[in-house]
């Protein structure tokens, strides 16, 4: 599909119309996620591959240098986990397979909206980001920071996002995890 | 062939310097370059080298000869890991580590392609997301890589500027963290 300069008309009508989250998206940027597991700290970085679609999303996690670490595929009944040399794992839920393959959790269905600035507030509420509200904690407690953002060719995109398990003062944060996005297509 | 002229710069080449593109390719659906990066690259035999990302974003892979540094500038975050497990069969390990490569790759003549003659290497062990790795060499140098991992995914990098033997002193490879930077070291 096209890359982010040549964007296909998304269906938002008007700028001033609040942000409407599309079900179907695809995004690549880079990653890094500081998280404990078992008492002891850990750290990953690199990059990310997101394809979102109602019935299909597929997220290839790569190496710095561009290798697939692991490609995760989730359709509303079932998750397969695919990594280098091993047998594909599946499961019903995609986040507790992820956090037994990978021993940290990708909120992977929150971020289907998170990534582009929607998401549920604690009280519930729907909340939507934009450069003038750029926090919110969700109702499964992550905090998310949308620092930057640039311009789309909508409305503002994120660029830079931060998100954090747990509030952010308490010391035992289980996971970090910054997010830095490259490419939108729609 | 191919293979002795590898041999040749691993064992005469105790550093290089040079530019590099790299683009990523989906095997298996048509050919269809993605983003595509540029940088350059130093390296001192053993063991230490500076992989330098500059476009379109910010990025540095550096080796001081016992630890690994990641740095992503829009993430403003730089990752330690210890050298060993890092390097393993890497392409940086292939051109960069240590001359004895017999020991962790089998090597093989594959012939011409794109104006190259290619040595195929293949890790021996499996705890690599390799598949394999082709080196394209010319007047003894190597001028380009194809890395095949294990879920589809192909890496192209072209070298350009090789320069074998610079003068290098020893403090170029000492990483220092970028002010304000955060810091994960595991």
């Amino acid at each position: 599909c096209s890359s982010f300069q040549s964007m296909e008309k998304l269906n938002i009508f008007s700028s001033d119309t609040p942000r409407s989250c599309s079900e179907k998206a695809g995004v690549k940027g880079r990653f890094s996620i500081h998280y404990q597991a078992d008492g002891k700290e850990e750290s990953l970085h690199g990059g990310f591959d997101w394809k979102q679609a109602p019935d299909y999303t597929v997220i290839t996690l790569l190496s710095p240098l561009g290798q697939s670490m692991a490609k995760i595929e989730i359709t509303p009944q079932l998750t397969t986990f695919i990594a280098p040399n091993k047998a594909p794992r599946s499961a019903a839920n995609a986040e507790e397979l992820i956090k037994s393959e990978l021993g940290w959790t990708l909120p992977v269905t929150g971020l289907k909206d998170w990534l582009q600035g929607c998401a549920t507030d604690m009280q519930g509420k729907p909340f939507i980001a934009s450069p003038e509200s750029k926090q919110v904690i969700t109702r499964d407690g992550w905090q998310i920071d949308y620092i930057t953002w640039i311009e789309g060719p909508v409305m503002p995109l994120p660029k830079r996002i931060n998100l954090t398990k747990g509030s952010s003062d308490s010391t035992d944060v289980d996971i970090n995890l910054k997010l830095v996005i490259d490419e939108w297509h729609f | 062939t191919a293979l002795d002229q590898l041999k040749n710069f691993s064992t005469n080449a105790r550093s290089a310097r040079g530019e590099f593109s790299q683009a990523q390719v989906k095997t298996g659906e048509k050919i269809r370059f993605t983003n595509t990066t540029s940088g350059t690259f130093l390296f001192s035999r053993p063991g230490k080298f500076i992989w330098t990302y500059s476009k379109p974003y910010e990025q540095v892979l550096q080796a001081d000869g016992t630890r690994l540094y990641m740095y992503d500038k829009d993430l403003n975050q730089v990752t330690i890991k210890k050298l060993g497990d890092a390097l393993g069969s890497s392409p940086a390990a292939i051109l960069f580590g240590s001359n004895n490569l017999e020991k962790s790759f089998s090597l093989k003549n594959i012939g011409a392609h794109n104006g190259y003659e290619w040595v195929e290497v293949v890790p021996k062990t499996k705890d690599t997301p390799f598949e394999k790795i082709n080196i394209g060499m010319k007047d003894g140098l190597p001028q380009a890589m194809e890395l095949y991992d294990s879920l589809g995914q192909l890496t192209l990098i072209k070298f350009t500027k090789f320069t074998k033997n610079p003068p290098v002193n020893a403090g170029t490879f000492r990483f220092v963290v970028p002010k304000g930077a955060d810091v994960f070291e595991n």
